[in-house]
């Protein structure tokens, strides 16, 4: 579990575990960093009619939108029930992100966070700006996020690493 | 400027209780307040007072209380009379 080719990461995975519980080598955080959301999806489609446009440009990336849409949208609050869950999904993400980025007194612009669709179907988690920064700054890396909506609900999970660094075994 | 959060507040805060019955400094997420009915409160309040809200005041802290909103909106240059 310690050989050199494995990355820091990987290390400080292995070395939590080894000592018998999942702890960074370094500061004794968790190395696993879990946020998760619950987002009831009307409220999302009451934001869509209420501010159209300038709701989802304010929280989605354009990738995100037509993602959510199949890139047909035509007005924010013509969007139907499937593109609006898509979107209330998507900012559960955003939701579970930043409580795993755990900000104090910084704002993080919702774009910064965002979740790319990829070809397979599954979701992968990008960040940008401020959200990178402070992934960065708390040494969160290997993000991953799912998240589902059925009813009246979409739920997220999103989960990183954490490591403090470059340790590894003497 | 605070009857015009309380405003608001009301129409788009999703408040489960009477808005008019909060104080300047209670807790809006403890009443009810969501991160999701932030986004709208944040719509609102740009429409309603004409700023928008920079990415640093994107924060829980910023819409925590009437109180907080005021100072975030004060920071934006909008006057503490003022009436929308």
């Amino acid at each position: 579990m310690t050989d050199s080719s494995l990355s820091p990461t990987y290390d400080a995975l292995a070395l939590g575990l080894v000592a018998g519980a999942p702890a960074c080598p370094v500061c004794h955080e968790s190395v696993v960093r879990v946020g998760t959301d619950v987002q009831e999806i009307a409220a999302v489609a009451a934001a869509l009619r209420d501010h159209d446009e300038r709701y989802l440009q304010r929280v989605f990336t354009s990738q995100e939108i037509d993602a959510s849409t199949g890139g047909t949208t035509t007005t924010a609050a013509g969007l139907n029930a499937s593109a609006t869950a898509s979107l209330a999904g998507r900012y559960a993400v955003k939701e579970a992100t930043i409580k795993a980025l755990r900000p104090v007194h910084t704002g993080v612009p919702w774009p910064d966070i965002e979740v790319v669709r990829q070809p397979g179907g599954w979701c992968t988690l990008e960040l940008h700006g401020v959200a990178l920064r402070l992934a960065s700054t708390s040494n969160l890396s290997h993000w991953s996020a799912s998240f589902a909506h059925d009813g009246l609900v979409a739920v997220a999970t999103v989960i990183s690493l954490h490591t403090c660094g470059h340790v590894r075994p003497s | 400027m605070e009857d015009t959060i309380r405003a608001v507040l009301r129409d788009n805060g999703r408040l489960p209780g009477d808005v008019a019955a909060l104080k300047p400094h209670d807790d809006l997420y403890r009443a009810g307040l969501t991160s999701h009915a932030s986004v709208n409160v944040m719509l609102a309040l740009e429409d309603a007072f004409d700023v928008e809200f920079p990415d640093s005041l994107l924060k829980k802290s910023t819409f925590e209380s009437i109180a907080a909103i005021a100072a975030a909106l004060e920071s934006l240059g909008v006057d503490s009379s003022a009436m929308a």
